[in-house]
């Protein structure tokens, strides 16, 4: 079943076309990545997605809504919820509070969301920092309180910008196994903008390529990684040579 | 149910809070028992005054981040309202204090609408500006007594009347305004647990992060608007009562506005106890400064320069006023 469905959107700054007539879909339960080098228009789409900028043409449906001209507050009570890619979150909520906002979208009452935020505290192994301040955790810590915040809406699409970015290899792999445990264990479908190649090619079960605004490639990780359009727009030549010779690629890709 | 119960339930505060905020109370409760002056009597009154105006103020500039510098609009329509309808149709303080809450609520709507959709410095500059402008009207208004304003006629009424509030033994409106104050203390402790004070704190915050998590930020803005008008024209109508003379310049002017803002702001913005200890320190000090350097030393307007002087040492020092600095030395002294 399609969950969403993106048609022909095209978003423009002045004379800067962000995103160019871009379609695609995603199936229920699916896992798609989104990659592209900086500037290509991936925060732009999912802006575009979730109502936080009115779009120049084109159209989104959303769980066979059309939520095309939708406010961003609408579009999340509807079920897709976003996080941000530069989103430091603020000190004067501590972690608790922080779920507890997003626990808040579907219940008014306060004892409901505090025993939602607990259980998904816990489902996050963030539980012994429930009383912390965000602003004073680890980057890595503060990645998965957003994705907890996020989750406490319940959404049925979650969107998620760039949550690996500035992590050891380390903390990615404890990322990852949050993503998995989103979409698997929570059955929620993910859409995930990442340029941390390892987390798109073991995580994603398709990919979508963005270039100067524009969709060059879709397909499964393996294949697009062997597109040649997108090793010279993206990948470039080193990620191509090191990946079909198997030597292990597993910092953040230099960005182009 | 659940609401009434949370009203209570202190339980997140510390201990030393609540038995400091226990003792201050109690001392405040006997206080009228022991022989005191007319003027700490005043004093006191005022004190609960504006410790509720501030957290009226509290809610949408502290918890919501919106620093709003135009509420003392809001005091002049409950103090009119109650005024207005006093002398002419003899209403009682009962009814009146609610219609002005009313219409408070409604011309807040109409405010409100325009200012949200505007950030930072510019929404306070827009609430500075609607707020002189219903003053403007106010003084050329023939129909409450333009600049002159208004005089409620006490001697028409037989003390104590509790309908009308009008009683020579300030005794009486120093209990009234105790209970309002202990109300207001409770709604507001509910207030920053309940779904829309968590969604205030999530605007002040980020407000694309806000919407993002479903909340309708200009509605949430607008409802808490409402909120705060509610306790500035509640208290602005016992203003009229207890006060019996207001002229547009004591209820809506520019200085009553951020005095009202200074409460919070020099307490702590965003903290339950902020505008009672904003209250604590500003009244007494505005009432020596008044009496003592404007009055006998000629010193007129020292006390706006004074609080010009707390505004800059708060933005400078700790932008979460006293409370943020206890909160601070807490910190540390955990860590
Ligand atoms: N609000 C805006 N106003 C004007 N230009 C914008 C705006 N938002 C994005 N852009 C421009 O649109 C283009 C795409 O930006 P976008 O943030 O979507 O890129 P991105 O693919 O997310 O890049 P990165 O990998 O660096 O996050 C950029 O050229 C950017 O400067
Ligand atoms: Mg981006």
């Amino acid at each position: 079943m399609t969950l969403l469905d993106v048609q022909h959107l095209t978003k423009s700054f002045g004379g800067l076309v962000a995103n160019k007539d871009i379609s695609f879909v995603v199936a229920q339960g699916e896992l798609l990545g989104i990659i592209g080098p900086n500037g290509a228009g991936k925060t732009t789409l999912f802006n575009s997605i979730a109502g936080a900028h009115p779009i120049d043409s084109g159209k989104v449906i959303f769980d066979g809504r059309d939520i095309t001209a939708l406010k961003s507050h609408q579009i999340a009570r509807l079920g897709l919820t976003r996080t941000f890619q530069i989103y430091a979150a603020s000190g004067d909520l501590t972690v608790k509070e922080n779920v507890m906002v997003g626990c808040f979208m579907k219940t008014g009452s306060r004892s409901v969301a505090a025993a939602l935020a607990d259980r998904i505290l816990q489902e996050f192994e963030i539980e012994h920092l429930a009383r912390s301040l965000v602003g004073e955790l680890p980057i890595a810590a503060q990645k998965r309180v957003v994705m907890a915040t996020a989750m406490g809406t319940e959404p049925k699409l979650l969107l998620l910008d760039e949550v690996a970015a500035g992590l050891t290899p380390h903390e990615v792999d404890g990322i990852i196994a949050t993503i998995r445990f989103i979409h698997k264990d929570l059955g929620v479908t993910v859409i995930l903008i990442e340029h941390v190649m390892e987390m798109v090619m073991n995580v994603c079960h398709r990919v979508l390529v963005l270039d100067y605004g524009e969709k060059i490639a879709e397909g499964q990780p393996r294949e697009v990684v062997k597109d040649p359009g997108v090793i010279k727009a993206y990948l470039g030549e080193r990620y191509a040579r090191e990946h079909t010779t198997g030597t292990p690629v597993r910092s953040e890709f230099p960005k182009p | 149910m659940e609401k009434l119960k949370a009203c209570f339930d202190f339980s997140d505060l510390p201990r030393l809070d609540l038995t400091i905020a226990g003792l201050v109370l109690s001392a405040l409760l006997v206080f009228p028992i022991f022989p005191h002056s007319s003027y700490a009597m005043s004093t006191v009154i005022q004190f609960f005054m504006f410790a509720l105006y501030g957290m009226g103020w509290n809610t949408i500039g502290g918890y919501g981040g919106q620093v709003d510098l135009g509420l003392a609009q809001y005091l002049g329509i409950g103090a009119y309202t109650t005024a207005v309808s006093m002398i002419r149709w003899n209403t009682p303080f009962w009814v009146s204090m609610p219609i002005g809450v009313v219409l408070a609520i409604i011309w807040c709507f109409v405010v409100g609408y325009s200012v949200f959709r505007l950030k930072g410095h510019y929404f306070a500059i827009a609430t500075i500006a609607m707020s002189l402008v219903l003053k403007d009207v106010f003084e050329v208004w023939k129909f409450v007594g333009a600049s002159r304003g208004l005089e409620i006629p006490s001697t028409r009424f037989t003390s104590p009347d509790f309908l009308h509030l009008v009683f020579t033994n300030d005794t009486y409106y120093y209990c009234l305004i105790l209970a309002f104050f202990v109300i207001g203390l409770l709604y507001i402790n509910w207030f920053r647990k309940s779904r829309l004070g968590f969604q205030l704190r999530s605007i002040k915050d980020n407000e694309e992060v806000a919407r993002s998590l479903g909340i309708n930020v200009q509605w949430a803005k607008l409802k808490t608007y409402a909120v705060a008008v509610t306790f500035v024209s509640a208290v602005g109508s016992f203003h009229a009562c207890y006060v019996k003379n207001i002229e547009p310049e004591d209820t809506m002017s520019l200085d009553l506005s951020i005095l009202i803002a200074l409460m919070a702001m020099l307490g702590g913005a965003g903290s339950l106890w902020g505008p009672i200890i904003g209250a604590g320190i500003l009244i007494p000090l505005k009432s020596y400064l008044k009496e003592w350097l404007g009055a006998r030393a000629g010193l007129v307007g020292i006390d706006v320069v004074i609080y010009g002087a707390i505004i800059m040492f708060i933005s400078a020092v700790e932008p979460r006023g006293v409370w943020g600095i206890v909160q601070r030395v807490r910190r540390r002294k955990r860590a």
